[in-house]
């Protein structure tokens, strides 16, 4: 037996998730806030529902935290502005103006920098950090590593068992190390407490993977090679990269999570004049991807799919173990009979793919051969679907695991060369929710993979 | 401990005085008590800075609606 695995949620088989909320997972209360917003009273539960709307005063929030006491990461330069001000004006609601441009008049915030993402295949070049470490525009950064472990049980902070798989198998967990100092100017002010204090043998956990993991804080993860993390803190998916969860880069070390994957860099001014900056910087002949905001679910490498937190939460998380060689390995068995099927697909015939994919597929392909454009898929370059194997070159899951990944014309687009897929063929795939590898900074066009629900 | 039904949010100050760099994607410029500040509905967040600190709400039950209208209500020490 290999222990407890969840199927995939959308029908039916929801992942479990931990009671209670935000307000739960961050109990801490350190006193008097040092900023000069009062906390609204004290800690009371709202435990109605269809409440017309929360009383503000003296009996509305729950879970207050007050980091004013934590100093917040200093830019590397720090805009001017006034000094505090302590506005000791009445309850708003009787203040005329309770955004406070009165006579003490509230200091207009200092422009927010901008960010940049900086990625390299096979892990960062170096030059990038040394780069941006200098560059004027930029006023912090922050070098993600990033890898996978293993993990072989999990307890919940009262000791009880919550994850346990048999001897020889675990569950791959995407994992990132990071500097907690220099990282925490990156992440929403909600999160910067709890990135701030990251210490060692600690795990921040991404808010999906809180509920993948059914963990809050003080929760314990046990990792293959007997080291074990306590959970300090579930944060936002985005404070992680879309991570499962993150370590300190002493920690990360420890675990073999020491390979430099992205860059970080806030900056003011051009955004292309940075870039230029930067690629100059690189090794020569080094493909490099940069990004903003927006532009991929999350800012992290690897960017053009899912990250495997998101594909867990839509597909199930599986247990695994090392097969007899190669990238091949050994998938639990129940996760697969409940989450694989096989489907007659049009064009390319047989394929064993995820059950919520197989809907999209078919599809695809048979607007494909709607539109006359059925010999723009070789039936000989289709190398399947579903496929349990580590993506090449690397120990990460490929999502063809997950069976929500074809690889069509694989033959004429081999890993690594311009994409020659016709593009009418890819603009119906991308109709029904997949996108594909033409673009990616290794290119591999013959991949096609399931990111969204059609139209979406 | 929260359950079903319940409604509930955290109020998070730091002293800064600039928000950190937006890096959801999905922020939303919104002005918050007389100064601009961001939303994410992806965190459900609400963050803005005021006389030189960064305040967040953040409730994954409580719209944008409500989230501004207890931000207007908060009140000055």
């Amino acid at each position: 037996m290999t222990g407890t695995r969840r199927g995939a949620r959308g029908h039916g088989q929801r992942p479990a998730t931990p009671t209670g909320t935000t307000a739960a997972r961050d109990e801490r209360w350190p006193g008097p806030p040092a900023g000069n917003l009062r906390r609204v009273g004290a800690l009371v539960t709202i435990a109605a529902a269809g409440l017309a709307g929360l009383v503000v005063g003296a009996a509305a929030v729950v879970g207050i935290q007050d980091a004013g006491s934590r100093p917040a990461p200093a830019p590397r330069a720090t805009p001017a502005t006034g000094p505090a001000r302590s506005d000791a004006v009445g309850p708003a609601a009787a203040s005329p103006d309770p955004g406070g441009s009165g006579p003490a008049t509230a200091v207009p915030p200092a422009p927010t920098p901008s960010v940049l993402l900086a990625w390299t295949p096979q892990g960062l070049d170096p030059g990038l950090a040394v780069a941006a470490d200098v560059d004027p525009a930029v006023t912090a950064t922050s070098v993600v590593r990033g890898g996978p472990v293993d993990l072989v049980s999990s307890r919940d902070a009262g000791g009880a068992p919550v994850d346990g798989l048999a001897s020889g198998w675990a569950i791959p967990l995407d994992a990132l190390a990071i500097d907690p100092a220099a990282h925490a100017g990156f992440v929403s002010i909600a999160d910067q407490a709890a990135v701030t204090a990251l210490g060692e043998g600690e795990a921040l956990l991404g808010a999906t993977s809180a509920g993948l993991r059914r963990l809050e804080p003080g929760g314990v993860i046990e990792l293959a090679g007997g080291r074990s993390l306590t959970v300090a803190a579930v944060v936002s998916d985005t404070a992680i990269g879309g991570a499962e969860l993150a370590v300190d880069v002493a920690t990360g070390e420890g675990l073999g999570v020491d390979t430099a994957r992205y860059l970080l860099a806030a900056y003011a001014g051009d955004r292309a004049g940075l870039e230029q900056r930067l690629r100059a910087a690189l090794t020569a002949g080094t493909a490099v991807r940069f990004r903003g905001p927006g532009e991929t679910p999350f800012l992290r490498h690897g960017d053009a799919v899912l990250p495997q937190a998101q594909i867990k939460e839509q597909f199930g998380e599986f247990a695994y173990r090392p097969g007899s060689g190669g990238d091949a390995f050994v998938q639990d068995p129940a996760w697969q009979a409940a989450n694989l099927t096989t489907v007659e697909l049009p064009i390319v015939g047989a394929a064993r793919c995820h059950r919520l994919v197989v809907d999209a597929l078919a599809g695809a392909l048979g607007d494909v051969v709607a539109a006359n454009l059925g010999d723009l898929i070789d039936p000989e370059g289709f190398a399947g679907c579903w496929n349990p194997r580590t993506t090449r070159g690397s120990t990460s899951v490929s999502h063809h695991a997950w069976g929500v990944a074809v690889d069509i014309n694989a033959t004429a687009n081999p890993t690594g060369l311009a994409s020659v897929q016709d593009p009418r063929l890819l603009a119906i795939f991308a109709r029904w929710g997949f996108t594909d590898g033409s673009d990616w900074l290794v290119p591999d066009a013959g991949h096609i993979e399931y990111v969204a629900p059609p139209g979406g | 401990r929260a359950g079903p039904g319940d409604r509930t949010l955290t109020l998070t100050q730091r002293r800064s005085p600039t928000l950190p760099p937006p890096t959801g994607g999905d922020e939303a410029g919104v002005e918050i008590r007389g100064v601009p500040g961001r939303h994410s509905e992806r965190r459900g967040e609400l963050e803005w800075v005021e006389n030189g600190i960064a305040v967040s709400l953040r409730s994954r039950t409580i719209g944008l609606d409500e989230l501004l209208a207890i931000a207007a209500g908060l009140e000055r020490a």
